[in-house]
């Protein structure tokens, strides 16, 4: 019998550590020290926030990609929990992304929603994540879950650049000018520099959550083992 | 082999639909009553028709065609009969590429049907080219078949298939609906540069869906 991985390991543990700190000196350095946009004031200080969720929404899409091609090659299911896992934090980022691009066009263009291309292909992503997710809920067998998860999770990463020019097509092609655009075409250094800085912080949470949920998993599939063993005593 | 296996599946398919009547007439009746629902719920008349069309054409072709690409391989779980599929000789690619051709075969159906009252309800614009309008829906008919066809085999050991069965095809087509619909609609403006554009995104969209169907297909029946 197994045991229980009922402990964070080191990497889980310096990961949320690490991860910690350089979110609070990132928010310090960007709330504070950062200069604020000349147009938009403070407002667009979410933009530490906004962005790095973006790109995380996009890397679990990628990690996802790589995780399920390696199961379907290897039938190693430690790949397996590493996309579920990679999903149901990129969910989450990527509710923070919607969330704070919501607010923020609230303050910036004076609207909460707008088919702005990207604001779209974020949207259509977080319907992709949570089919994803559904998918494995209404599948009990963990290989063949795993299969069709990663068959799932391999087309939703190739569709992600085609989503991507469809929408900026259909939004470019229409309307050119109109175009409400969040960045500046030249970012200052002053406000660059801490954005890299947060976007490594996401990355380095991000990468503690994936320890995490894996170890969640595994928790929860030797829990069922120990359940059925019980139930072939009794 | 390949054709050979593929063409097979596909006869059967047709004949068992010939026989059976079931699919393709409640798939009519579908979309002629989604197109009087719009005309009734929809003011459409003069310009505000020739906006909507192409959007109302797809979005009816795509809820039409829901109702029996879900359904590809349900016909073969009785009696396991996907088991016998897949133990056959027939390679495992030829299987998706005779259900594939079997769903297109269906909605190719209904779209010949459509189009003309379609056209008749709908006072659009009709100076344009009929090869590019076969161009453009065939493509879109194409990318959605191709996922269709994977998807219907990925939810038919599912429970509420009926349900999920959209919710994986719907967000995944969501650029294809675009593509083609926005094409239809260049198309009516005569647009040509536009519709190019739209053709070629549905092209590659095409391709990749179908490569990596292709490929993907085995991991889906192989228990």
């Amino acid at each position: 019998m197994s045991a229980l991985p009922l402990r964070a390991g080191p990497w889980e543990k310096g990961m949320g550590i690490l991860a910690l700190v350089m979110l609070a000196a990132g928010s310090f350095w960007g709330l504070a020290l950062a200069p604020h946009d000349a147009y938009q004031g403070s407002v667009s200080r979410i933009l530490y926030v906004h962005v790095p969720s973006a790109w995380i929404t996009f890397l679990a899409f990628f990690v996802i990609f790589v995780a399920s091609i390696q199961f379907l090659r290897t039938r190693n299911l430690k790949y397996d929990t590493v996309a579920h896992a990679a999903a149901l934090s990129g969910i989450v980022f990527n509710g923070l992304c919607l969330a704070t691009g919501s607010i923020w066009g609230k303050f910036a263009w004076g609207t909460w929603w707008t088919w702005d291309a990207r604001l779209t292909t974020v949207a259509v992503l977080f319907l992709i994540y949570a089919v994803y997710l559904i998918l494995r809920s209404l599948i009990d067998d963990e290989t063949r879950r795993a299969r069709f998860a990663a068959v799932l999770g391999i087309i939703g990463f190739l569709d992600v650049p085609i989503i991507h020019f469809s929408v900026y097509w259909w939004r470019t092609l229409h309307q050119p000018a109109s175009l409400l655009r969040p960045d500046s075409p030249r970012m200052a250094p002053e406000i660059m520099y801490p954005l890299l800085f947060m976007t490594v912080a996401f990355i380095v949470l991000f990468v503690h959550l994936v320890i995490a949920g894996r170890r969640m998993y595994e928790a929860e599939r030797s829990l069922e083992i120990r359940r059925q063993e019980q139930v072939y005593e009794v | 082999m390949w054709l050979k296996a593929a063409w097979a599946l596909l006869r059967k398919d047709a004949l068992i639909e010939l026989r059976r009547r079931e699919s393709l007439f409640s798939m009519a009746a579908f979309g002629v009553l989604s197109l009087l629902i719009y005309n009734f719920a929809l003011p459409l008349d003069g310009d505000s028709a020739k906006e909507m069309a192409p959007g109302l054409l797809w979005v009816t072709v795509t809820f039409t065609a829901v109702l029996s690409l879900g359904k590809a391989f349900a016909g073969e779980k009785q009696n396991d009969a996907v088991d016998a599929l897949v133990a056959s000789p027939a390679p495992l690619p030829a299987i998706f590429l005779g259900k594939l051709a079997a769903n297109l075969l269906f909605i190719g159906i209904i779209e010949i049907l459509l189009i003309p009252l379609f056209l008749a309800f709908f006072p659009v614009a009709t100076g344009f080219s009929w090869g590019w309008l076969a161009l453009t829906l065939g493509l879109g008919t194409f990318g959605m078949a191709t996922l269709g066809t994977l998807f219907s085999a990925m939810t038919v050991t599912l429970r509420s298939r009926e349900l999920i069965f959209p919710l994986l095809l719907l967000p995944l087509m969501v650029p294809i609906i675009i593509a083609a619909s926005h094409a239809l609609s260049a198309l009516i403006e005569q647009d040509m540069g536009a519709v190019s554009t739209w053709v070629q995104l549905l092209g590659i969209a095409d391709t990749i869906f179908f490569v990596a169907s292709l490929w993907v297909f085995e991991f889906l029946v192989e228990d």
